[in-house]
């Protein structure tokens, strides 16, 4: 580097070190809060979807599980009692066997009605939906359940 | 300004959004003047500047606190303004990589010419060169950064850098000289 070019780079540095800095218009500040205090309320609707839909599928696991304990209990009263008996695990599995092929004789029936219901839905709110899957889902439960019991005397 | 920053980086750090605005504050007028130097429309410009605090804020909690803060928010004015400058078709690539033909051997410059170096006129060169140059040079001598955080802000190696000043500097000695000629 010979003195000229020195001297032209320092030249360069010090006019560009002196340019003055510029301001944005007058709201600039307040937009970048805005922007931000937006996106905090954006998280924070988020998390309470999270946790509204955490809720919703607590309380739906907890109805399931009230409407299962019925059939449930049902079955351990009519299966403990023959399993217990000296040979009656096979005969009880038998039976299980049986049962099972009944429920699932079943299935078909209960996914067309599911599948009419949901026909029926698509106009209302998700939340709707929801609410009435769990209802479903609680009803279904009721109607496998409930009559199998009377199969089984047979 | 350095305890200062560090007290407001602490505090939106400890999720005290509000302090926020202090460090828009210590740097609107900084990115703001960066932006309009690389996109030359001030509209663009405040975008990019607004976008960049922003984002700055979202990605607040990966910030490392061990690195220095104006190099790592410079990193993302400089991305907010190479997306507009992609936006607008401009071409931000390596594009401008390959040297404009110079001589070899640049003759002597007028003394004169680089006395003249006023504000307009640098501004007027910065403007005519090509981003990657004009960042360079700005980063180098207007932020008072140097390579290595020239290279974070500009996510290329220090060698890149040192070249782009070096050829940044030529260009602009380059157009002085043509315009001296026809002066």
């Amino acid at each position: 580097m010979n003195m000229e070019t020195g001297k032209t780079d320092k030249a360069i540095a010090a006019a560009i070190a002196a340019l003055p800095y510029r301001s944005p218009s007058a709201g600039f500040r307040a937009g970048v809060m805005a922007a931000i205090a937006a996106q905090a309320a954006a998280e924070a609707r988020l998390a309470w979807a999270l946790k509204a839909a955490g809720a919703m599928t607590a309380s739906w696991a907890a109805l399931v599980g009230l409407a299962a304990s019925g059939p449930l209990a049902a079955f351990l009263a009519d299966y403990a009692p023959l399993a217990l008996e000296p040979g009656g695990l096979g005969q009880a599995l038998r039976l299980l066997g049986a049962r099972a092929a009944l429920v699932a004789g079943r299935l078909p029936e209960a996914f067309g009605f599911l599948a009419d219901l949901a026909g029926l839905l698509p106009g209302l709110p998700p939340v709707y939906e929801i609410g009435a899957a769990m209802l479903a889902t609680a009803a279904v439960i009721r109607a496998i359940g409930a009559p199998a019991r009377a199969e089984q005397k047979i | 300004m350095g305890e200062t920053e560090k007290e407001l980086l602490g505090r939106c750090l400890a999720g005290d959004n509000a302090a926020f605005g202090g460090l828009v504050d210590a740097y609107q007028d900084r990115l703001y003047s960066f932006a309009l130097r690389l996109l030359k429309d001030p509209a663009a410009a405040e975008e990019a500047a607004q976008a960049a605090f922003v984002k700055a804020f979202r990605a607040l909690p990966s910030y490392n606190t061990a690195q220095p803060f104006a190099p790592w928010l410079f990193r993302i004015t400089h991305n907010a303004c190479m997306d507009a400058l992609r936006a607008g078709g401009r071409t931000v690539s390596m594009d401008h990589e390959d040297f404009p033909d110079l001589p070899d051997r640049a003759p002597a410059m007028d003394d004169s010419l680089a006395d003249a170096l006023d504000g307009e006129r640098i501004e007027a060169l910065l403007a005519s060169l090509p981003p990657i140059y004009s960042e360079a040079l700005l980063l180098q001598y207007r932020e008072d950064m140097g390579p290595a955080d020239i290279a974070r802000v500009m996510g290329v190696p220090e060698g890149t850098v040192k070249a782009r000043l070096f050829r940044g500097r030529e260009l602009i000695k380059a157009r002085l000289r043509a315009a001296g000629a026809t002066i």
